[in-house]
């Protein structure tokens, strides 16, 4: 009896031995396996996907490249102008002094690009704003008008010495006399007033 | 100044402008003619008037090429000397430019 007791107990020792050593020999090959199978997959994309990306970056770089050069090609062959703040048009490679507001400062032209120095220029009196001149000679150096005489501070009135108010005239020839005539044509005039009756 | 104005005819423009306000333009030149006058005639407004000042007959204002008055003459002042040395100026100053 008591050995049929040990035998039943060694059997079940035997069995749980069994048992035990199955289950660990089953588990270690399927994390083997996952482990592998996941390295697998991401060496399988992961150079796909990177080599797709580093390829269509490279293209459009190039096409940048392409458009660039194009354009350089086509500005060296006909550089755009500068126009300056005076209005006056400049070719590309122009350097100089600014004009109208602008006069102190140095300018120069590039392609199309106009950079000049951002000095403040002091406001000189008498000077026209505004002008469409090249003032590489700032106006309030300008040369006397050939011929005549500086009028500008004289004041409209009807004195000698004065400016004469704006007038018409209507001729017996059916033509009208402006006042604004004798400046335009040069045209001196001796005025009689007379009454006939 | 008939005898005068001919002589600067060609480099300064003499006008004989009617102050009145009752004279149409047809009568003003049957006028002129009638009287012979050799220069131009013509009429006004009271607006050009009043800014040059006129207010008796026979005033008479130079006005230079440049638009400014460089003589002026009432009601029986200036003399025939003083009209020659006017045209004689104001030729004089075309003939420059």
């Amino acid at each position: 009896m008591k050995l049929l007791g040990v035998l039943t107990v060694l059997a079940g020792i035997a069995l749980l031995l069994a048992a035990i050593g199955c289950s660990v020999g089953a588990g270690e090959p399927d994390v083997q396996e996952s482990v592998e199978s996941i390295g697998k997959q991401e060496i399988a994309v992961s150079p796909t996907s990177i080599q797709l990306a580093v390829t269509s970056n490279l293209d459009s770089i190039t096409d940048v490249k392409v458009d660039a050069e194009s354009l350089q090609t086509t500005n060296v062959r006909d550089p755009k102008k500068c126009i300056l703040s005076g209005g006056k048009t400049v070719e590309s490679g122009w350097s100089g002094k600014g004009t109208g507001d602008n006069y102190c400062n140095d300018c120069f032209c590039s392609n199309g690009a106009l950079g000049c120095t951002k000095m403040l220029c002091r406001v000189l009196p008498n000077r026209e704003s505004n002008t469409s001149l090249p003032t590489d000679i700032p106006s309030a150096h300008k040369p006397p008008v050939v011929g005549g005489e500086d009028h500008t501070n004289r004041r409209v009135g009807h004195k000698v010495g004065d400016i004469s108010p704006d007038f018409s005239i209507l001729l017996t020839t059916g033509e009208t006399l402006y006042s604004s005539n004798i400046r335009s044509d040069r045209m001196p005039v001796f005025l009689f007033f007379f009454s006939p009756t | 100044m008939m005898e005068i104005q001919p002589r600067f005819v060609e480099d300064a423009m003499f006008i004989a402008v009617d102050i009145g306000d009752g004279v149409d333009l047809g009568e003003l030149n049957a006028f002129s003619q009638k009287q012979g006058y050799p220069w131009a005639v013509g009429r006004t407004n009271r607006e050009t008037l009043k800014s040059l000042d006129v207010t008796v007959q026979s005033t008479k204002i130079a006005i230079d090429a440049d638009g400014v008055i460089v003589y002026r003459a009432g009601y029986g002042k200036g003399t025939g000397k003083d009209w020659i040395s006017v045209f004689e100026k104001l030729t004089e100053e075309t003939s420059e430019t």
